[in-house]
């Protein structure tokens, strides 16, 4: 099958708030999950796409679209990337779950790289802050595990 | 542009942050160095569940094996004055080595000390594998340690026969999942060391288990081959084989033989041809530099240092990339000029140089000047590894 870009239809993405987004088909190809569908023949009527707001899918196709342009040259996209994730942490969470859903691998990856950078530095509290985690240790319990690892918290 | 990105800030900050599905989260966490896993474990029972899953060890290292190694460094303290006199030599003490570990950034990750035994701290070797462990080597002590978590293991010693020079070589073969450590020693000992020497060789095998927990090792098995020269205790470790260079003061069965080489899979000698400036100025260092083998030499004149890289591993094409005038570095008139300097690392269009065997630099290739970033305690050195959660508790 041939997708290059002089060739390339449109398709329409509907998000989970209603919202429908005309992309190129292979710019939208880039998510695995749309892709099979196009394979499959299933691509006519607008894709529903349940998991995904109408927000988030915009930035998840703006950065189909960078990595769909074969001008683009890597020194260029990694510049890109690094701006593309300067935002806050509810936004990356719902790029995450739609990199997932969509399986785009190298946005969960960018993603994931972003988070992990994010955290890294951070202190066991912050991580349950950051997360919305709740600590469902017993104070003892705590303070065994800090025991056991005692050398990573010096 | 601007008021949409404000909108869906507004529109995500009104719902409740959405839960990360795990299989996105263990991507995220399978980034991070191991120290600070070992802390996050503390964070809620589902991620100490999550960092002390085997399934999450093997994801990690595989997730590490794809980055750029990490670094360690050593240096050593000790109460006596390092520079031991060669009547010493037998003498031996405990020291304290001091391991700091730094990112593919060279952002510090991780400081911890060990107790060692050895009898000339300049004999004192720390090698790469290409992978989870490392390996020191002293006289008549070989120590295995995962830098990651701090674990620090002495193997069990070998042959009673003494090592001139400490000759160790350690690395790690992918297709077996197997560390081997090699083990240079003297046949007998009352050889006449300038003469015709004859070096046993034998071999430990560290095997891992398949989710990179644990490690099994074996006992020595000693080659029937013996090693066709002495070396040198500089080594270095690159596309599977171990590199040694063969001591000057060694009669040599061909005088075209600089470097002995040892293939860790095959366990089979064989020598690598040297860049022609070998057979001039002699000394030389060899070094693994981003999975190459460089050597670096100084020349005519000793503070240009001039960096070989093999380019062809079928006909041993040696290709000089660099050659660094120490001269413009600053405040080195009063250095000694025999140990001018060799290279450590290149990134990012630098090359970071010990030189005078204490300071550390990086030099730019492009603007051709050095930034100074230090001293360090000498003797100094350095090797690559990479982060994991491998244990030798049971070893």
């Amino acid at each position: 099958m041939s997708l290059s870009p002089s060739t390339s239809k449109m398709l329409s993405l509907k998000s989970s708030d209603g919202k429908v987004l005309e992309v190129e088909e292979h710019v939208a190809v880039l998510c695995e999950t749309i892709k099979s569908l196009v394979e499959d023949g299933c691509a006519d009527s607008p894709i529903p796409l349940a998991n995904v707001d109408g927000a988030t899918l915009g930035n998840v196709m703006e950065w189909c679209k960078k990595h769909a342009d074969q001008k683009a040259s890597a020194d260029d996209l990694e510049d890109w990337d690094a701006e593309f994730v300067e935002r806050d942490q509810g936004e990356l969470y719902h790029l995450i779950m739609a990199a997932n859903y969509l399986n785009i691998k190298g946005l969960l990856d960018l993603i994931c790289q972003k988070v992990a950078d994010m955290i890294k530095g951070k202190h066991p509290e912050k991580i349950r802050e950051i997360f919305n985690i709740e600590n469902d240790f017993t104070p003892e319990q705590q303070e065994q595990i800090r025991k056991d690892n005692s050398w990573a918290f010096e | 542009m601007d008021s949409m990105t404000t909108l869906n800030k507004m529109e995500h900050s009104t719902e409740e942050v959405p839960q990360i599905p795990a299989n996105a989260m263990l991507d995220i966490l399978s980034r991070l160095p191991v120290k600070i896993l070992c802390r996050f474990r503390c964070v809620s029972k589902l991620w100490r569940n999550y960092l002390s899953d085997p399934y999450f060890f093997e994801l990690h290292h595989h997730h590490q094996s794809q980055q750029k190694p990490y670094f360690v460094f050593m240096s050593l303290f000790c109460d006596f004055d390092h520079r031991v006199s060669p009547s010493d030599v037998d003498l031996e003490f405990n020291t304290t080595v001091h391991l700091s570990s730094a990112n593919n950034e060279g952002q510090p990750m991780s400081e911890f000390t060990k107790q060692v035994k050895v009898d000339c701290l300049l004999k004192i070797s720390l090698l790469p594998s290409h992978n989870n462990l490392i390996c020191l080597s002293t006289k008549n002590h070989i120590y295995i340690c995962n830098p990651s978590i701090q674990e620090f293991f002495e193997l069990p010693a070998g042959s009673p026969f003494e090592s001139f020079s400490g000759s160790v070589g350690f690395g790690y073969i992918p297709s077996t999942d197997e560390y081997k450590v090699v083990r240079l020693f003297y046949r007998r000992l009352d050889l006449d060391y300038s003469n015709n020497c004859v070096e046993g060789c034998e071999i430990l095998t560290i095997r891992t288990s398949t989710s990179y927990v644990s490690g099994s090792c074996s006992s020595w098995k000693v080659l029937e081959e013996d090693c066709p020269y002495v070396t040198d205790n500089f080594m270095a470790f690159v596309n599977g084989s171990l590199y040694w260079r063969i001591d000057s003061m060694c009669d040599k069965k061909d005088e075209d033989d600089y470097i002995l080489s040892f293939d860790l899979e095959a366990e089979k000698f064989w020598i690598l041809p040297p860049p022609p400036c070998v057979k001039v100025h002699g000394w030389f260092w060899l070094v693994e530099i981003g999975e190459e083998l460089w050597l670096s030499q100084n020349g005519d004149d000793p503070l240009i240092l001039d960096m070989w890289m093999l380019r062809d591993w079928d006909v041993f094409v040696w290709v000089k990339e660099y050659s660094i005038d120490l001269r413009t570095m600053d405040a080195i008139g009063t250095l000694p000029s025999w140990y001018s300097g060799h290279p450590i690392d290149i990134r990012n269009e630098e090359i970071l140089i010990l030189s005078f065997g204490e300071r550390l630099d990086y030099y730019n290739i492009k603007t051709k000047t050095f930034t100074h970033l230090g001293y360090v305690n000498h003797p100094f050195r350095h090797c690559y590894y990479r982060e994991s959660f491998l244990s030798l508790r049971s070893i």
